[in-house]
This record gives structure tokens, C-alpha cells and sequence, in this order.
């Protein structure tokens, strides 16, 4: 049987998409009796038959619908992060795809929200990274002072053993410490 | 009352592959990505209240044996999650 053959036996599949979704989404909550969707769409030859044979039908159109949606949604958000210049691993995008998927496809959220969703997320993503770096940026400026002042010890080390006077200086000086440290063991 | 079914389930007369035809079709617009049992359970369910957890179960056991499924549970729901591998997507093809 052919689709248009179909329609022509049934009225309701022939109505604009709008029509059809308002319909049956109050027939999936039982919030519309055969004489109401009469009523609402000014059918009134309409048959019990031909409103039960509508919402097989159109249950499978919108569930084919929905999850299309869903899965073209979600590949573009891919698409659209990939596009980001901050750079996302193969499984990172896998889980972003999968999630979107199953909140549109679960009919949770509007693919609306989930363009802004991606958005605060890669934005998180490019802060994470930057602060990352500047962890990175600090941790080796600190290597870098200790690498100097390593370097000045060493050389003042080896210009004590040369210059008496300096010797003699860091002879007093250690005399100091360790008096210090007698006084810091008596407290 | 003689009623019709849809055309793409004419072809199928054993009710056991006409739910695996079924199954197919749900997960065949789904790509690549995973959709958990329960959905499918309620999509199945939507329009044509018949089918048992139980076959349903059967159903995918099989199409998984025959290598047109592929299946994973989720980590975080801990709900079994189900997809066409690529023969699965030839075998949907037509539907």
C-alpha cells in the first residue's frame, strides 16, 4: 500500500504537521476522546479506526523524527566544537555526541539549549586549559629560580674556600647559626 | 472489522521477527549513537502496547547473536545501552 493511498484513507495524516503533532500528543495523554479530535480538526466521518490507525502511525513518524533530530543535533555540535580552537579528544567529542543524543532523544531538552550548553562548555574547556597553562607557566618560573639561585650558592661556596676575608666572614656568620640554634633548641 | 498493516510489515509473518524488524527500525535513525532499553522499550510500546519486557529481551539476545547489534552498559545510569553495528545498518536499510 503506498503512503498516498494511506493518507487518503485517513484524514488525520493528511492534516498540516503541526495539526498532527497537537493531536497526538494529547492523545498519548489520554486527554482526547474520538469526539474531541472530531471537534478540533472539523472531521466529523472520522472513525474510531482511522484515529487509533493515526496514532500508530504517527508514533512511529515521530519517534523516526525525534531520534533523526537527535542524532543530526548531535553531529553537528560535534562539528561545531571541532571548529573550537581549543583542541578535544576523539572520546571527549564521543561523550559530548552521546549525551546530546540522549537529552534530545529523550525529548529532556530543545536542541536550542544544548547549542548554549556547548558553548558554556567549550568556553569551561578553553578556561581549564588556561589555567592549566599558567600553573604550568609558574611552576616553571619557580624551577627556574631555584635553578639560579642554586648556581649563585655554588659560586659563593667556591669563593669562600678562595678569599680568607670571606672565609672568615662565613666562619663568624655559621658561629651566629649555630648559637642560634642552641637557642632555639633551649626554648 | 479486516484492517491493514503498514507496508513495512507486511513482509513479516512469524510476530518474533516482525518485533526484531521493529527494533531495527527504532534504532536505525539512532546513527552511531547509543539509546538505552527503556526507550526503546517505551518507543516499542508507544503505538502498539503488546510487546513483554521478556521479548523484547529475547529480541535483542538474537539480533545481538547474529551480530546486528552491539550493546554496552552505561557507566554513570548503569542502563544497557544498544546500537546497529554495520551489518545491522544494511540489514535496517529497507525499513
Amino acid at each position: 500500500m503506498s503512503t498516498h493511498a494511506h493518507k487518503s484513507m485517513n484524514p488525520l495524516l493528511s492534516l498540516p504537521t503541526k495539526k498532527k503533532e497537537q493531536i497526538f500528543s494529547l492523545l498519548r495523554k489520554c486527554k482526547l476522546t474520538d469526539e474531541a479530535v472530531r471537534e478540533q480538526t472539523g472531521i466529523a466521518s472520522l472513525t474510531r479506526l482511522q484515529v487509533e490507525q493515526f496514532f500508530a502511525r504517527y508514533a512511529d513518524e515521530y519517534w523516526t523524527m525525534r531520534v533523526k533530530r537527535a542524532s543530526n543535533e548531535a553531529n553537528s555540535l560535534i562539528k561545531l566544537v571541532q571548529k573550537n580552537p581549543v583542541e578535544f579528544s576523539e572520546g571527549v567529542l564521543a561523550a559530548l555526541g552521546q549525551e546530546v543524543f540522549r537529552q534530545i532523544a529523550s525529548g529532556k531538552v530543545e536542541p536550542g539549549v544544548l547549542v548554549q550548553f556547548t558553548q558554556l562548555f567549550a568556553r569551561k574547556r578553553a578556561d581549564d586549559r588556561a589555567e592549566r597553562a599558567l600553573i604550568a607557566r609558574l611552576e616553571k618560573q619557580k624551577q627556574d629560580m631555584r635553578s639560579k639561585m642554586e648556581l649563585a650558592l655554588d659560586s659563593f661556596i667556591a669563593e669562600v674556600g678562595k678569599n680568607p676575608v670571606a672565609q672568615k666572614a662565613f666562619g663568624v656568620l655559621k658561629t651566629e647559626l649555630l648559637g642560634d640554634m642552641d637557642k632555639w633548641e633551649l626554648a | 472489522m479486516k484492517t491493514t498493516l503498514p507496508e513495512t510489515e507486511a513482509p513479516y509473518t512469524d510476530p518474533e521477527a516482525l518485533l526484531q524488524a521493529r527494533v531495527l527500525k527504532i534504532l536505525k535513525p539512532c546513527l552511531s549513537y547509543w539509546l538505552d532499553e527503556q526507550t526503546l522499550y517505551l518507543t516499542l510500546n508507544l503505538s502498539r502496547p503488546a510487546v513483554t519486557r521478556a521479548r523484547l529481551e529475547t529480541a535483542l539476545r538474537e539480533l545481538r547473536d547474529k551480530a546486528y547489534l552491539d550493546f554496552r552498559v552505561d557507566p554513570l545510569s548503569r542502563l544497557t545501552e544498544w546500537r546497529l553495528t554495520p551489518s545491522g545498518h544494511s540489514l535496517a536499510q529497507p525499513l
